[in-house]
């Protein structure tokens, strides 16, 4: 075996030499074979006549052993690779056009399977991921911090096993905080995940204060400087000591959301609760299989502990699907997986098409070029090439624009990554969102497949046609006969597929303007909110009294006409209670609490009843203000005002209704009406932060210093968030639909380029073609105005006909949209004229030089170039 | 009497023909046909159509090995010769041949 790759590598590098060596023992033989027979008597002529045509043809014998090398695939290969380059070379023009088109498609396309490997495939950047495992049941990865502990007790197959409790926090340094997404883990976390940090070290105890930041809060906060370990940093309440930095390229396990900090379990008294519950499931465990352990075993033996913890502990009241350890791949969290691989994958689908575009027009083109290489095709085809053969060096052709063209995408596909690297950080939604898109083998690997796949289907068919030559015909050159009349099928499809992705992107763009012109049932404009917090209060009723007291100040602003507070502002995560429904059922509400004059400041209307007012703030009174939805869904058709109803999941009490108030959004703009309660601040509040909200006459930003400003000045400690006009607030939330009409825009356009390129160049070609003809009949009398009318009007009649298939196909496919992505409903007629009206502009344009120089022809000259 | 011509062997006894002409001394392509030819009282003939090729994929699956030298008449001629490998396929092919040729003749002569 090994011997015989020797000798084919050999074969292959020193080529001439080998066969230069058969050569002379052919001779050789050759030779004796002659002497033999003037041995035998023959002259010297007659003998070598009689040796060569007893052995044959040298070339025969030595085709055959080159046959026998098996490297005839290779050397033909070859030589068809440096053919195809040569030619291509000789007409740069429609190199570069083809090299163009395919590139930004596989560049497109690699870019969102870039995105698409960083969500799904990709492992997180540990050592040996392969071993690190992450469990959950069925789709979810959430298990309580007890069960943790005691399969981190009793496993035998996991070297190590680690849990960690993603959750929304704070980060303060040197008195400036920011919301930051934070990771709450056990000790071992760093060990097991097998990561090594940039700086410093993980953590080495459970109940020390100290933490690890990200790599981009060290470079942004603390300027990337070396003496970082050993500052003090705060978050929630609490001080911290750094005592180490994560490597660049991990962003935690919260994906797509980046961990700008991780700290110890011991150090959240305030989880406590949380983390004691055996109930409560918040923390996803992650472990690192011994060297000798399969998942399956693992899997087994966590369920067999399972087991034995239901037993000891009592079942819980779901049914819970089994245990499942799983290496980590991609987002590790399974819900945050499925959400974001939702909107990846269609725009992989979009993306797909724009590459069908490209690839028709490169298939266009290279069917041009067949056309106009007849005739030195047939002239191949007569010196003996066998039509397999010249299929291959056409396919060769194509194979070295892939080549180019998957080159090009990938270096389109690497400096797109950039740009969304740097335009990352500004895109986010409440923390920094950031997706390792930097190259690896899988985003390379697909970009070849796709460069070779490329080849087959831009360039099967012009390959079969054009060697389809009929050797004696081809020879004559008629005006005619090398123009078939071939439909315009693929341009068709280009305009096709180019109209319903803009339709697509104008649907997204119609749904972005519609979610912000959509009234979210609260008053946006001329607010204000900041959120803030008072670590230092020692009871919720001194936190009470600060709060009241910051709303005074800040109600003495100039410009202020109003303040209030809630402990949750709508489209944020409030908490939520359970209602009892006369039938028995319990209804999920969500609630919140809200400080005196929130109505008005929020201008929500009241519809029935009051606000809450000094009798409402003792702890024994139980009244609530519901929304009008609640209302109805509890007491159809009597006024609720007055009604009594149980609110609470675990211990029910009776609660009043004092109230009725409009609905609004409650976590997203645009939604159908969600049950909501509201119960006064003073009574509910317990501790946490508070949004407070301010009414300004004038324009809120301009008041953001000055609030500021009185915020900080009330010392105590006071942890100061955002402070921004609601409307940005707003704006934000609505950060993903405006990302995706982003890209679609974007692929929208590419494809409208593409299509409107492959339809100048095919009415070009066209053009040239029929050169003699349009001069003929110019000399006959027609007009130039005729001449330029019909080129546009053939350019015009391809675009209508692909609008009028487009707008059929476009019904279903929005229809298809909108069960995926939500909020988005088929776009109204105007949205689609538009479109329409841009693709017949377009078409124009695409046909006006070709038209032109149709109608410049002179009928002279055109006559002359028989 | 006619010689059986090459397109009458199989490829497997060309090999073994070859490799048997090899053990006693190194020789050449056209020694090695020639040889045969002798032997055989001119039965088996091999064209260096097929010569050729059989030299170069048993040097390639490593049973013989090549090297240049000069021949009797003083010109330079390519010279193969058995590999330990080769003798030991050599004796390998010969059991097999037997054992197929017994076999052969014991079907032919029932009935």
């Amino acid at each position: 075996m090994l011997t015989d790759l020797i000798h084919r590598f050999r074969s292959l590098i020193r080529r001439g030499a080998v066969e230069r060596e058969l050569d002379d023992e052919l001779q050789f033989h050759f030779e004796r074979l002659v002497d033999r027979h003037v041995a035998n008597g023959l002259p010297r002529d007659e003998a070598r006549q009689r040796a060569r045509a007893e052995m044959g043809g040298f070339e025969v014998i030595k085709e055959e052993h080159r046959d026998a090398r098996g490297i005839r695939f290779l050397d033909d290969l070859g030589r068809d690779l440096s053919y195809a380059v040569r030619q291509i070379r000789r007409s740069p023009g429609f190199a570069v056009l083809a090299i163009m088109c395919l590139g930004l498609g596989i560049g497109a396309n690699t870019s969102i399977f870039g995105a698409l490997n960083a969500v799904l495939f990709r492992p997180l950047p540990v050592d040996d991921p392969s071993r690190l495992m992450v469990l959950a049941r069925g789709t979810n990865a959430n298990f309580s911090y007890p069960e943790f502990q005691d399969l981190q007790a009793r496993s035998r197959l996991f070297s190590g096993l680690t849990a960690s409790f993603p959750m929304e926090s704070d980060l303060e340094v040197d008195g400036v905080s920011e919301f930051v997404a934070a990771e709450v883990v056990s000790p071992n976390y760093g060990a097991v995940l097998g990561i090594a940090p940039a700086l410093g070290h993980w953590f080495t105890s459970e109940t020390e204060p100290t933490a690890v930041i990200s790599h981009a809060v060290w470079q942004s906060r603390f300027g990337g400087s070396a003496d970082v370990l050993g500052r003090r940093i705060g978050s929630e309440a609490q001080s911290y000591t750094i005592v180490g930095v994560a490597p660049r390229g991990f962003n935690g396990i919260f994906a797509p959301y980046r961990t700008d900090i991780w700290v110890p379990t011991g150090t959240r008294p305030r989880l406590a609760v949380m983390l004691d519950s055996r109930s409560r499931r918040v923390v996803m465990v992650f472990g690192r299989l011994q060297p000798s352990a399969a998942s399956g075993q693992a899997s087994a033996e966590l369920n067999s502990i399972d087991a034995q913890l239901t037993a000891e502990h009592g079942a819980s009241t779901e049914t819970l699907p089994p245990i499942r350890a799983e290496p980590t791949r991609g987002i590790p969290n399974p819900g945050g997986r499925r959400l974001v691989s939702l909107s990846a994958s269609l725009l992989m689908i979009v993306v797909s098409l724009v590459m069908v575009i490209a690839c028709v027009n490169v298939g266009n083109l290279l069917l041009v070029r067949g056309s106009v290489r007849q005739r030195e095709l047939a002239v191949r085809r007569a010196l003996g090439a066998t039509r397999s053969r010249l299929m291959r060096q056409l396919l060769a052709e194509s194979l070295v624009l892939a080549i180019g063209g998957g080159v090009t995408g990938i270096l389109l596909a690497v400096w797109t990554n950039e740009v969304l690297e740097r335009v990352m950080p500004s895109m986010r939604s409440t923390f920094p969102i950031q997706l390792e898109l930097s190259l690896d083998w899988r985003v390379i690997a697909f970009a070849t497949i796709l460069s070779l796949t490329t080849t087959l289907v831009c360039g099967l068919l012009p390959a079969w046609r054009g060697s389809q030559v009929s050797g004696i015909a081809r020879f004559k050159w008629e005006i005619g006969g090398v123009i078939r009349r071939r439909r315009p099928i693929g341009l068709v499809a280009q305009v096709i597929l180019s109209f319903v992705l803009l339709l697509i992107a104008g649907s997204v763009i119609d749904t972005l303007h519609r979610l912000q012109a959509t009234d979210p049932g609260f008053a946006v404009s001329g607010r204000l909110y900041a959120y803030i917090f008072f670590p230092s209060a020692p009871t919720p009723e001194r936190g009470r009294e600060l709060y009241a007291e910051t709303l005074d100040r800040l109600r003495r602003l100039p410009g202020v006409l109003s303040a209030s507070q809630t402990n949750a502002l709508p489209l944020m995560p409030s908490g939520s209670e359970c209602a009892s429904l006369p039938g028995g059922q319990q209804l999920r509400v969500s609630a919140s609490a809200i400080g005196p004059g929130y109505f008005q400041t929020m201008d929500i209307g009241l519809i029935a009843g009051r606000d809450f007012t000094a009798i409402d703030l003792p702890p024994e009174s139980s009244t609530i203000i519901v929304t009008e939805s609640l209302a109805k869904r509890v007491w159809a058709n009597t006024p609720a005002i007055g009604e009594r109803i149980m609110i609470g999941c675990q211990t029910p009490r009776a609660s009043i209704v004092v109230g009725v108030v409009r609905d609004s959004a409650v976590r997203d703009v645009g939604e159908s009406p969600q049950p909501r309660l509201y119960r006064p601040f003073a009574r509910q509040y317990s501790g946490g932060l508070t949004a407070v909200l301010l009414e300004t006459g004038t324009d809120p930003a301009a008041m953001v210093p000055a609030v500021r400003e009185t915020l900080l000045g009330m010392g105590q400690n006071i942890r100061v968030y955002a402070v921004q006009p609601l409307s940005t607030y707003i704006d934000q939330s609505f950060t993903g639909v405006r990302l995706m009409a982003t890209f679609l825009s974007g692929f929208g356009l590419l494809a409208l380029v593409l299509a409107a390129v492959g339809l100048y160049g095919v009415m070009a070609y066209r053009v040239s073609l029929r050169t003699q003809e349009i001069g003929v009949r110019m000399a006959l009398g027609a007009g130039r105005g005729a001449i330029f009318r019909e080129v546009v009007w053939h350019g015009l009649a391809v675009a209508v006909v692909g609008i009028i298939i487009g707008e059929v196909l476009a019904i279903p496919t929005t229809r298809a949209l909108a069960a995926v992505q939500a909020g988005i409903r088929a776009s109204d007629p105007s949205t689609h004229a538009a479109v329409a009206a841009i693709w017949v502009g377009v078409a124009f344009v695409a046909c006006y030089l070709p038209a032109s120089r149709a109608s410049r022809v002179d009928p002279m000259e055109a006559l002359r170039h028989e | 009497m006619t010689p059986i011509t090459q397109t009458g062997l199989p490829q497997g006894t060309v090999d073994l023909l070859i490799l048997k002409t090899l053990a006693l001394e190194p020789r050449h392509g056209w020694a090695i046909s020639e040889r045969l030819t002798q032997i055989s009282s001119a039965t088996l003939t091999i064209r260096q159509g097929s010569l050729y090729p059989a030299l170069h994929r048993l040097e390639r699956r490593g049973w013989i090995k090549a090297s240049w030298g000069t021949s009797e008449n003083n010109r330079r001629a390519k010279y193969y010769e058995l590999t330990k490998r080769g003798r030991a396929r050599l004796e390998v092919e010969i059991a097999a041949w037997h054992r197929i040729s017994d076999a052969v003749a014991q079907v032919l002569e029932s009935a």
